[in-house]
C-alpha cells in the first residue's frame, strides 16, 4: 500500500516535471505559432551546464544553469526565429527543427565526446523522508514544491503584471496587441526568456533524478511534452500543463506497473492518442476556443493576419 | 522535325523537364560508374536513394502543400517487408525465433526473387499508407506536420518492440544483396516520370488547386481528403520502393536507419531539407536540392573523415552545415532556390532579374512584399 | 496633418484633415478594409506612400504607427476575449508613458461608458456586441491618438445600437477627434461625415463630398444608395 503511494508521488513528481515544460512549449506556440522542437536542447543546455559546474556547489551549478538556459533560449530567438518571425507555422516547425539540430550537432562536436558523462546525484537529495510510513526522496518533495511555485509564478506573471496582461493578449490575438501598442520583440523576447527560465528548472530536476547527461538527452523529454501539451490542448497554458502533467504521470505510473510486453509499446499509444487528438479534438481535450485557432486554418482572412502570403 | 523542337509543341515542352533532367540522372550515373571511386559510387547512390525518398515526398507534399515528417516510416515498412520476404529461409530459421507461428508459416518459406521483393515491400507501404491516410489527410499546416511525426514515431516504436517480426533493436541479417547501382537508377527515372505524369494529371492539378486555395477548390468540387489521399498512397509506395531498395543494397539495417539521428546521415530530415532547399512545388526543386545538399553533405563528411590539408573538422560539423543551410533558405528564400517551377524550355531561359533597390519617394514594385490587395 | 497617397490594388488618394470626419463608404469587398490594414501598417503598400503630420509611414510597423498616433477600431471589435474589460482598457494605454494620466483616462472611459464601469472584472467574451464596440472605441481612445480609425463599427449590431454607435461618434467629432470612418452603412455615414468618400470594387474613388455635394449627384444617388430623388 505505501509502495503504491511512493509510486504515485513519484508520478506526481514526474508529471509536474512535464507540466512546466509543456507550459513553455504552449507559450511559444500560442505567442508565434512556433513549435519549438529545440526545446530538448535547452535541457541539454542546461544537463551540460550542470555537468561542468557540479564542483561549484549547488547554488552555483543552479544559478548557471539558469543563466545559461536562459541565455540560449533568448540566443535562439534572435538568430533564427526573428528573422521568421511572420512565417507560416509548418515553416517554424521546420527551422525549430534545423535549429534543433544544429545545437544537437555542435553537442556532439564538443562536449558529447568521449566517455558518457553523468552527474551524480547528491546524498542530500536521494535520502529518503518518512512521511508518516511512507518513504519518499527529498528530491520528489522538492520538485512537486518547485513545480507549484513556479506554475504560481507563472499565473501570478500572466495575471497580475503588465507583462502578464500583453502575453496573454497576444497569445489570443497577435495582430491585435501590437495594433494597441504592444512591441512584438519585447512579448517575444520575454517569452523565449520565460520558456528559458523553466526550460532550466526542468533541466535540473530532470539531470538530478536521472544522473546521465548526452546530447540527446532532450528528445525523450520533448516529445513527453509535447504529446502531452497537444492532447491537453496547447491552445491554453492550463491545458497544455495539465496534458504534460497527466502524460508524464500516466507513463511513470504504467512503467512501474504494467506487464513488460505492454509497458513498452506505451509510447506508441501515446502517439496514436495524439493523432486520434488531432483529428477529433484538435483543440486538445481542454479545448478553448480562441485566437490560437485561426493558426490552424492556412487560409487567413485579411482582417484577421493580412500579412501571410 | 527541327522546327517543332525549336517552336516546342505542347506536348514536347511538357516532355522537356523530365527529360532533361532524366538525362542528367543518367549523365550522373555514367560518369560515376565510369569514373568513380569507392566513395564517389557509395554517395552516388546514397543520393539516389534518397532522390526516391525525396520524390516520394514532392508528390505528396510538394503537390498538396502539406508537409509530411514521417514519410521515412514507409521506408522502414518497404525495407523490412521486403527483406522478411527475401532472406533465404535458412537464415530466417535461426534470426526468427520468436516469430508467431501464423507468420512464421508464410513468412519463412518466402523467398522471393528481386523485383518480386520489392514490390511486395512496397505493397506493405502502399497498404500502411491506405491505413493512416484517413486520419491524416484531415490534417494540415502544424497539425499534419504533428500527425506525421506522430505516424513517424508509432512506426518506430512497432519496430524496436515488436522484435519477434523484426529483431528489434539488432540488425537484420542476410538481406540478399540484389540491387545495384543501376537498379536503384532505373527506379529513379521511373519515380521521376510518375512524379511528372502525376503533377499534370487532373489529380494533380486538383490537389495544387487545393494547395493554393483550399476553400476556393473545394467550392468548385475538389474532394481535398480524397484528392490527399490518393497523393499520400502514391508517395507512400515510392518511399516503400526506395526502402526495399535500401535494405538491399546495404544488406543490413536496424530501426534507427529510419529514425532521427542526429549524430550521422540523418534520414528524416535530409530529405524534407532537400525538398526546401530545392523548392518544393516542382519536381526539378526536388531533384535539384537532392544533388544540392547531398554534394555539401559529402563534401562535409569528406572534410569530417579525411580533413583537408591535415586538418579535420569536428564530428558532427556536417549535420551543423547542413541545418544552417536549411536555416537560411527558409529565411532568405522561403520558395527553395527553383522558387518551385520546372527547368524552363531552353529559349525561355533568362538571367536572374537584379531588383532595383527601392528609393524612398519611388513606388516599391517589389514582387516579394507581403502587401496583398483585397 | 493629412495623409496622403496610398495605393491599393489601383491607385488610390485620400486626405483627412485635422478636426475633421471623413467616411469611407462603398459596396464590400471594395477594399475598404484593406485600406485602414494598410494604413495601420498590417499591410505594406505596393506603390505610393502614406504621410502623416508631414511624415512618412509606410513600411511601419502597427506599434510604431500607433506611437505616431494612429489608432484603429477593428472590424468585428477584436477585443481580447480572454482577458478583462480592465485588462483589455488597461492594454489599451501600452504605448503611454505616462502612467498616472493612463490611468486617469481610464477611469473616464469608465464613467463615459458606464457599462464599462459595471463590468470591469467581467471577461471581454462575456459582453455583448454593443458592449464590446464601446470597449473597443474605449480601448483605441486610451490611447489617446491624433487619427482614429473606425472599420465598419455598426457591423453586426442592433439598429438601437447603431443609433448608440453613431452618437458616439457624433460626440467624438463634436470633441476635435479625427476620424476616418469605414462603414457599410452609406447613409448615416455620409449624414454624420464632414466628406465621404465612395469607393468602388477594387479601391478606386467614384465619388467624394460633403454630404450636400453627394445628394447633389444624381446618379450617385439612384446607383449606390437608392435615395429618392430631389
Amino acid at each position: 500500500m505505501s509502495e503504491g503511494i511512493q509510486y504515485t508521488l513519484d508520478s506526481i513528481a514526474f508529471g509536474s516535471l512535464f507540466a512546466v515544460m509543456a507550459i513553455g512549449l504552449a507559450l511559444l506556440f500560442n505567442v508565434m505559432g512556433l513549435m519549438n522542437f529545440a526545446y530538448g536542447e535547452l535541457i541539454m543546455a542546461g544537463a551540460y551546464t550542470m555537468y561542468y559546474t557540479r564542483g561549484s556547489g549547488w547554488l552555483g551549478m543552479i544559478a548557471m544553469t539558469v543563466i545559461v538556459v536562459t541565455a540560449l533560449s533568448l540566443l535562439m530567438e534572435l538568430v533564427a526565429f526573428r528573422p521568421l518571425r511572420n512565417a507560416s507555422p509548418i515553416t517554424l516547425l521546420v527551422s525549430s527543427f534545423a535549429v534543433s539540430y544544429s545545437l544537437q550537432a555542435v553537442g556532439w562536436m564538443t562536449v558529447g565526446k568521449g566517455p558518457q558523462k553523468g552527474v551524480e546525484p547528491y546524498p542530500w537529495l536521494t535520502r529518503q523522508l518518512d512521511v508518516s510510513g511512507v518513504l519518499v526522496s527529498r528530491l520528489t518533495i522538492i520538485t512537486v514544491i518547485t513545480t507549484i511555485v513556479l506554475l504560481a509564478a507563472m499565473t501570478l506573471l500572466l495575471k497580475r503584471t503588465t507583462l502578464g496582461i500583453q502575453l496573454r493578449a497576444s497569445t489570443e490575438d497577435f495582430r491585435m496587441a501590437q495594433l494597441v501598442g504592444v512591441k512584438a520583440n519585447w512579448v517575444i523576447s520575454a517569452a523565449f526568456a520565460i520558456t528559458g527560465l523553466l526550460g532550466s528548472a526542468v533541466a535540473l530536476l530532470y539531470v538530478l533524478r536521472s544522473g546521465s547527461v548526452s546530447p540527446d538527452i532532450g528528445l525523450g523529454p520533448l516529445l513527453v511534452a509535447f504529446v502531452g501539451g497537444v492532447i491537453g490542448g496547447l491552445g491554453s497554458l492550463a491545458g497544455a500543463a495539465l496534458g504534460g502533467f497527466v502524460l508524464g504521470a500516466i507513463i511513470n505510473a504504467l512503467q512501474a506497473t504494467l506487464p513488460i510486453t505492454l509497458k513498452s509499446h506505451t509510447q506508441l499509444f501515446a502517439f496514436l492518442a495524439v493523432i486520434a487528438i488531432l483529428v477529433f479534438q484538435p483543440g486538445g481535450l481542454v479545448a478553448l476556443r480562441g485566437g490560437f485557432l485561426r493558426r490552424f486554418s492556412r487560409r487567413r482572412r485579411p482582417a484577421d493576419e493580412g500579412v501571410e502570403a | 522535325m527541327i522546327g517543332a523542337l525549336r517552336s516546342g509543341g505542347p506536348m514536347v515542352r511538357r516532355s522537356w523537364a523530365p527529360a532533361f533532367l532524366c538525362c542528367w540522372l543518367v549523365l550522373t550515373w555514367v560518369l560515376v560508374e565510369a569514373f568513380g571511386d569507392f566513395f564517389y559510387t557509395a554517395t552516388a547512390v546514397r543520393m539516389f536513394l534518397l532522390l526516391i525518398v525525396v520524390l516520394g515526398l514532392q508528390i505528396f507534399s510538394g503537390n498538396s502543400g502539406v508537409l509530411s515528417f514521417g514519410h521515412v516510416s514507409f521506408m522502414a515498412i518497404g525495407a523490412y517487408s521486403s527483406a522478411l520476404l527475401t532472406i533465404p529461409t535458412e537464415i530466417k530459421d535461426f534470426t526468427f525465433l520468436t516469430m508467431p507461428n501464423i507468420l512464421k508459416s508464410w513468412v519463412f518459406p518466402a523467398q522471393l526473387g528481386t523485383l518480386e521483393g520489392t514490390l511486395a515491400g512496397a505493397g506493405f507501404a502502399l497498404v500502411f499508407a491506405l491505413i493512416v491516410a484517413a486520419p491524416i489527410v484531415r490534417l494540415a499546416g502544424v497539425q499534419a506536420g504533428i500527425g506525421t511525426l506522430a505516424v513517424l514515431v508509432i512506426v518506430q516504436v512497432f519496430i524496436v518492440q515488436t522484435s519477434a517480426i523484426t529483431r528489434g533493436t539488432s540488425t537484420m541479417i542476410g538481406v540478399p544483396h540484389t540491387t545495384a547501382f543501376a537498379h536503384v537508377l532505373v527506379w529513379v527515372l521511373i519515380f521521376l516520370v510518375v512524379a511528372f505524369v502525376f503533377q499534370g494529371s487532373r489529380f494533380g492539378l486538383r490537389l495544387r488547386a487545393s494547395r493554393e486555395n483550399e476553400r476556393a477548390a473545394r467550392s468548385v468540387g475538389v474532394r481535398v481528403s480524397v484528392e490527399r489521399a490518393i497523393a499520400w498512397t502514391l508517395s507512400g509506395f515510392v518511399v516503400g520502393v526506395g526502402g526495399a531498395l535500401y535494405g538491399h543494397y546495404y544488406e543490413t539495417f536496424g530501426p534507427r536507419d529510419f529514425y532521427f539521428n542526429t549524430n550521422g546521415l540523418d534520414i528524416v530530415l535530409l530529405p524534407i531539407a532537400m525538398l526546401v532547399v530545392g523548392g518544393m512545388t516542382s519536381v526539378t526543386g526536388a531533384v535539384t536540392g537532392c544533388y544540392l545538399v547531398m554534394v555539401v553533405y559529402s563534401a562535409f563528411n569528406r572534410l569530417e573523415v579525411n580533413g583537408l590539408l591535415g586538418a579535420k573538422a569536428p564530428s558532427g560539423t556536417t549535420n551543423l552545415v547542413l541545418a544552417f543551410v536549411l536555416l537560411v533558405t527558409l529565411v532568405l528564400r522561403p520558395r527553395g532556390i527553383t522558387g518551385g517551377s520546372e527547368i524552363p524550355w531552353p529559349s525561355e531561359w533568362r538571367l536572374p532579374r537584379r531588383r532595383r533597390p527601392a528609393l524612398p519617394s519611388e513606388p516599391r514594385s517589389d514582387p516579394e512584399q507581403r502587401g496583398r490587395p483585397a | 496633418m493629412h495623409y496622403g497617397r496610398i495605393a491599393a490594388v489601383q491607385s488610390l488618394s485620400l486626405e483627412v484633415n485635422e478636426g475633421e470626419l471623413v467616411g469611407l463608404v462603398g459596396h464590400n469587398g471594395a477594399g475598404k478594409s484593406t485600406t485602414l490594414w494598410t494604413i495601420t501598417g498590417v499591410l505594406r503598400p505596393s506603390a505610393g506612400d502614406i504621410t502623416f503630420r508631414g511624415q512618412s509611414i509606410a513600411g511601419l510597423s502597427p506599434d510604431a504607427i500607433l506611437r505616431q498616433g494612429i489608432s484603429l477600431v477593428p472590424e468585428n471589435r477584436r477585443i481580447f476575449g480572454r482577458l478583462t474589460v480592465g485588462e483589455n482598457l488597461s492594454i489599451g494605454t501600452s504605448a503611454r508613458k505616462d502612467r498616472k494620466e493612463a490611468e486617469a483616462d481610464i477611469r473616464r472611459m469608465c464613467e463615459r461608458f458606464p457599462v464599462l464601469g459595471t463590468f470591469l472584472d467581467r471577461a471581454g467574451s462575456k459582453l455583448s456586441g454593443g458592449e464590446q464596440q464601446q470597449l473597443a472605441i474605449a480601448r483605441a481612445l486610451l490611447a489617446r491618438p491624433k487619427l482614429l480609425l473606425l472599420d465598419e463599427p455598426t457591423l453586426g449590431l442592433a439598429p438601437l445600437i447603431v443609433d448608440q454607435v453613431f452618437e458616439i461618434l457624433a460626440e467624438l467629432k463634436q470633441e476635435g477627434v479625427t476620424m476616418l470612418l469605414v462603414e457599410q452603412n452609406a447613409v448615416r455615414t455620409i449624414e454624420v461625415a464632414d466628406r465621404t468618400y465612395v469607393m468602388r470594387s477594387g479601391g478606386r474613388i467614384d465619388f467624394q463630398g460633403t454630404a450636400q455635394e453627394l445628394a447633389g449627384m444624381v446618379d450617385f444617388a439612384a446607383a449606390y444608395i437608392g435615395m429618392a430623388r430631389g
